[in-house]
């Protein structure tokens, strides 16, 4: 074996010692003994180039300095599906997700390290409170007043700035909606990648597709429902203001899909510059001719900006082609620092993993993202090619999986029963064995890396004895010799819906499997492909479920818990059908809170009781494993979506085909 | 006596001529009539399978348990009336009449777009993206699919045919047993599992001698016409080789097959007796006799070309219509699989048609028929 090889085997193993330890103080503390156990703790450190071989500690913990950066060059990053479009309003998938992160930008950004909003094309926002009065209006409407709203004994003080605040007795007041009022101020010299400027008319108009329901925008449009109103202050100041508060309101709105006015508005005063052989068409066929709500809604769906996409970010989409979309840097962003490194950026679909992992030792792609645990530890980056050209890391994405029971069953019905079930999963043995000890295993429907995610609550064991008395307990014990606890003269007998193909599913099945039948319980495992899975777990009409979740950073746990969704035909996605009036109160509060740290607490009192009532046997958040060129510096695992920033990537300065100077 | 022979046989030309064309428009008849009940018969099938296209697209657009894919659910259903009674999906489907809520005012729709479906040769659009036709991503998928097949199936019947016809003449000899076992073997190998095969020996874990990654090079952009017809050569050679050894084993032990049958008959007998030269019996008298188990092949040829192989395509990552087909299914894309399934059997009904007519011009009795 050659040097190389021992120093990365070396490498390997010192990295999977360091996750280990991680993992396991992250999942064996004591809630009592650590009263902020809320935080989520490190569990890859967000250092640029941690995992690259040559920036790896040494005899003394020191790493080597990172290389100097350079401009230019390409990469080649691998995705497993071709968007159906990038406009964000549309289409919310991952992928699209992921490429408007280099492509596109927002009203406001997200930290990636910490998760917190931060200017982006709005460089300053303002928060405030409605405090609506009894009286009305001329026009019959409550008072409204605007501003932020404090107590004062028994009376509200709304002060705005600039002017006196203003006194409402308690009896004055019909009801105070918390953080309903945002006012964004854009930056000036923002302009989309065609040239035009950015200003307040292009958020105004983006934010009103969503009134227009023959925009195909159905996924989005609930986060808008609670827009009141929306003003253009001036040019570059907007205002929202929403019906009532809720916890998510600040963070749907800096989200918004920002669409150039000039290319999508029928009516703005330069469309007709973009696009004049539409409005020459509908003027010949009708010289009067005004757009209406449907002709603006199907120009919106079938706009070809939709895939040719003019944004505001770093990078402009430069070729759309069968196997790949490509993006080149664009020396109009407004925040050239931060701009990227890299001049070309191409998103390669390749769905099969085997052949992606082969495109990565060719050369053809440059990081793949999802290496599976036989690669990552298995003889494919071990090779000789692999290490000469890649190096792997791993990080922690927001996904888990879990088995879902149909509580709508008897056999499920009762809480015992369940949390037996979920102690006869051999975690310990399936992290250690089948994860290589790179999963977390969670307890709560919030992502790992949220602050909504409780990790004081301490995961159940793998515990047959305690199983077993709980069982017995609930009155199910062999009693005709079969070898099959029973009840009512029914055998303890399930089905458990997998979908074809995970192996993941099937591997954890399996051992689950194994370890109820030594219990006297059978479950058959059937395998359904995606579509009928999913039609299946629709309608209820399974035993129970494995799958899996990628939440967004805060769940607003309505869709997963609250009963309005438990029965089948309703929609939602409580597919256990789980019903709990005092869970449904803790949602309705904690959707209504705006102050992050009491909302906190009531998710993390929310995921106690769920978990307590075990609808889900909660299991693991992988690692996601990647593997990325050698050549490749700057990367970083971090903890928010997409976890990885390409715009940070570059070649060390030297490289062929770089330069020094960002300017080309 | 001359004149008058020539007018009966050209008054027995036209009467064979009419009942040609009355045989001929009755055969169309019964292709039209087949293809219909195909359309018919894939339509209920697909519809009959579980599975929901709407919860596909709806999870297509997030998997985070939240509420809002279920307005998008219910639009999809609305505009592709998967809440309508199956016949009335099935006419919309057919066409001309759009039944669609926007479609003919007829039928209570808004009269956006009166006319579409098939007999308008409008496939309709896919689910996933409304904004792409069927038809022209059948056509983008078909002009990577064809090519490879096509070269595919040249090749395995330029081989196969010489193969199969010096097995028969060697019947018995070790060159004989050794290629027929050589054949079984091929033909038993999964295409996929040779795919994954030669992946390993000649990519980049292995020897690195080929590309594995689709039709171009990462910097296709750049290479010039030659290098460039080098690169798709390189590119398509294990794709194509993997397609062609399958298909070259069924054909070389059909011919062989055909073949032993052939030199064992009175005729091939009766020209060697005439003392004619070996090749000449061989390929004159003995295969033009045994060709017609090939020519009944030549029926699956053309559905071959527009089907592909989807696990070819896959491992290989090449966008042809096979995988689209698959992936339409997998998605429930109801409009992608009709198309798909419709065009693969329109080729195979005129891939039996040409086979008809070629089994008549190699045979003058069936043509006399």
């Amino acid at each position: 074996m050659s040097f190389r090889s021992l120093a990365a085997l070396a490498c390997c193993a010192a990295l999977a010692v360091h996750s280990l330890a991680e993992i396991a103080r992250a999942t064996t503390q004591d809630p009592a003994a650590k009263p902020a156990a809320s935080a989520a703790p490190t569990l890859v450190p967000v250092d640029p180039d941690y995992f690259h071989p040559d920036h790896q500690p040494d005899a003394d913990g020191r790493r080597a300095p990172l290389p100097q950066p350079s401009f230019g060059g390409r990469v080649i990053v691998r995705i497993d599906a071709l968007p159906p479009s990038l406009n964000f309003a549309l289409d919310g998938s991952a992928v699209t997700r992921r490429m408007l992160y280099e492509l596109h930008e927002t009203l406001l950004g997200t930290d990636w390290e910490t998760g917190e909003l931060v200017p982006d094309v709005a460089d300053k926002w303002e928060v405030e409170d409605t405090l609506i009065l009894q009286r009305v209006d001329a026009a019959g409407a409550p008072v409204r007043l605007v501003g932020e709203v404090s107590r004062d004994g028994e009376d509200y003080i709304v002060r705005r700035t600039a002017s006196t605040p203003t006194r409402v007795p308690k009896a004055d007041v019909r009801a105070l909606e918390r953080a309903t009022v945002v006012t964004f101020h854009l930056r000036r010299d923002v302009h989309w990648q065609d040239g035009e400027p950015f200003d307040a008319s292009d958020v105004v108009f983006s934010a009103s597709i969503y009134a227009n329901p023959r925009v195909r925008c159905d996924n989005k449009r609930p986060n808008f429902d609670n827009v009141r109103s929306l003003e253009k202050l001036d040019a570059y100041t907007v205002r929202f203001t929403l019906e009532r508060a809720d916890f998510q309101g600040l963070g749907k709105l800096a989200d918004l899909c920002l669409l150039p006015a000039h290319r999508y508005d029928l009516s703005d005063p330069d469309h007709a510059r973009f696009d004049p052989d539409y409005v020459r068409a509908k003027q010949a066929a009708n010289p009067k001719w005004k757009p209406s709500a449907d002709e603006q809604g199907d120009y919106i769906n079938d706009h070809p900006c939709n895939r040719k996409w003019v944004g505001l970010g770093p990078y402009r989409l430069s070729e759309w082609a069968d196997d790949y979309v490509e993006a080149k840097r664009w020396d109009g962003y407004f925040a050239p620092e931060s701009g990227g490194f890299v001049d070309t950026i191409r998103w390669r679909f390749i769905a099969n993993d085997d052949t992606a992992n082969e495109a990565l030792l060719a050369g053809d792609i440059d990081f793949n993202d999802r290496l599976g645990t036989d690669q990552y530890f298995g003889e494919f980056t071990q090779s000789k090619t692999f290490l000469d050209r890649c190096y792997k890391g791993y990080l922690y994405a927001d996904t888990y999986g879990f088995i879902a029971w149909n509580l709508q069953r008897k056999l499920f019905a009762d809480v015992n029963v369940r949390r037996a079930l979920a102690m006869l999963f051999d975690y310990e043995g399936i992290r250690a064995n089948y994860y290589r000890g790179q999963a977390i295993q969670v307890t709560s429907c919030q992502p790992i890396s949220s602050p909504a995610y409780d990790w004081s609550i301490t995961p159940l064991r793998f515990d047959p004895a305690r199983a077993d008395e709980l069982l017995t307990a609930a009155g199910w014990y062999d009693r005709d010799g079969d070898g099959l606890r029973d009840k009512d003269g029914e055998p303890f007998a399930f089905e458990l819906a997998i979908n074809t193909g995970s192996k993941t599913s099937e591997t954890l099945a399996a051992r689950f499997q194994e370890e109820l039948a030594k219990q006297g319980i059978r479950m058959r495992v059937a395998a359904f492909e995606w579509s009928t899975f999913q039609q299946r777990c629709s309608t209820r009409n399974f035993d129970a479920a494995a799958r899996g979740w990628v939440p967004p950073p805060e769940v607003d746990p309505e869709g997963l818990w609250h009963s309005k969704w438990a029965n089948a035909g309703v929609g939602g996605s409580n597919f256990c059908g789980y019903a709990n009036p005092e869970i449904d109160r803790l949602i309705e509060v904690g959707q209504h809170e705006v102050d992050d740290a009491a909302r906190y607490a009531i998710w993390h009192e929310l995921g106690r009781r769920i978990y307590a009532d075990q609808p889900y046997l909660f299991l693991f958040n992988p690692a996601r494993k990647f593997a990325l060129s050698k050549s490749i510096h700057g990367f970083q695992a971090l903890r928010f979506d997409p976890c990885y920033a390409i715009r940070r990537w570059y070649y060390p300065s030297g490289t062929p085909g770089t330069r020094s100077q960002r300017a080309r | 006596m001359i004149q008058a022979s020539t007018q009966r046989s050209v008054g027995v030309s036209l009467e064979g001529s009419g009942r040609a064309r009355r045989g001929w428009l009755a055969s169309l008849a019964t292709r039209v009539a087949v293809l219909f009940g195909v359309s018919v018969l894939v339509f209920c099938v697909l519809h009959a399978a579980p599975g929901d296209p709407s919860l596909s697209v709806g999870l297509a657009i997030g998997e985070d348990g939240r509420v809002v894919g279920d307005a998008a659910r219910a639009r999809f259903r609305a505009e592709h009336l998967l809440d309508a009674p199956l016949w009335r999906q099935y006419f919309h489907y057919l066409g001309p009449f759009d039944l669609s809520p926007r479609g003919h005012p007829w039928f209570g729709g808004s009269g956006e777009r009166d006319f579409g479906g098939l007999l308008c040769l409008d496939f309709g659009r896919e689910f996933q993206r409304p904004d792409v036709a069927v038809a022209d991503e059948l056509a983008r998928r078909l002009a990577v699919t064809v090519p490879l097949t096509l070269v595919a199936i040249l090749l395995a019947y330029g081989l196969a045919v010489p193969l199969g016809v010096a097995c028969a003449r060697r019947r018995g000899s070790f060159f004989d047993r050794a290629t027929s076992t050589l054949l079984l073997a091929l033909f038993s190998v999964p295409a996929y599992w040779a795919a994954l095969v030669a992946m390993v020996i000649f990519g980049a874990r292995g020897l690195g001698w080929l590309p594995m990654l689709g039709l171009h090079d990462k910097n296709a952009a750049e290479l010039g016409p030659w290098a460039s017809a080098v690169d798709l050569g390189r590119h398509a050679l294990l794709p194509v080789a993997v397609m062609t050894y399958g298909a070259l084993a069924y054909v070389a032990r059909q011919t062989r097959a055909a073949m032993v049958e052939a030199l064992e008959s009175d005729c091939v007998r009766a020209a060697r007796s005439r003392g004619l030269e070996e090749r000449r019996v061989v390929w004159r008298h003995a295969f033009s006799n045994a060709v017609f188990p090939l020519l009944t092949l030549v029926g699956s040829v053309l559905p071959a070309l527009v089907g592909g192989s989807v696990l070819v395509e896959s491992i290989f990552e090449l966008p042809g219509v096979g995988r689209y087909a698959y992936e339409g299914f997998l998605q429930r894309d109801y409009n992608v699989v009709m198309a798909t399934t419709l065009v693969s059997a329109a080729l195979t009904l005129v891939g039996l048609w040409v086979s008809d007519v070629l089994y008549a011009w190699f045979d003058p009795r069936l043509r006399r028929a």
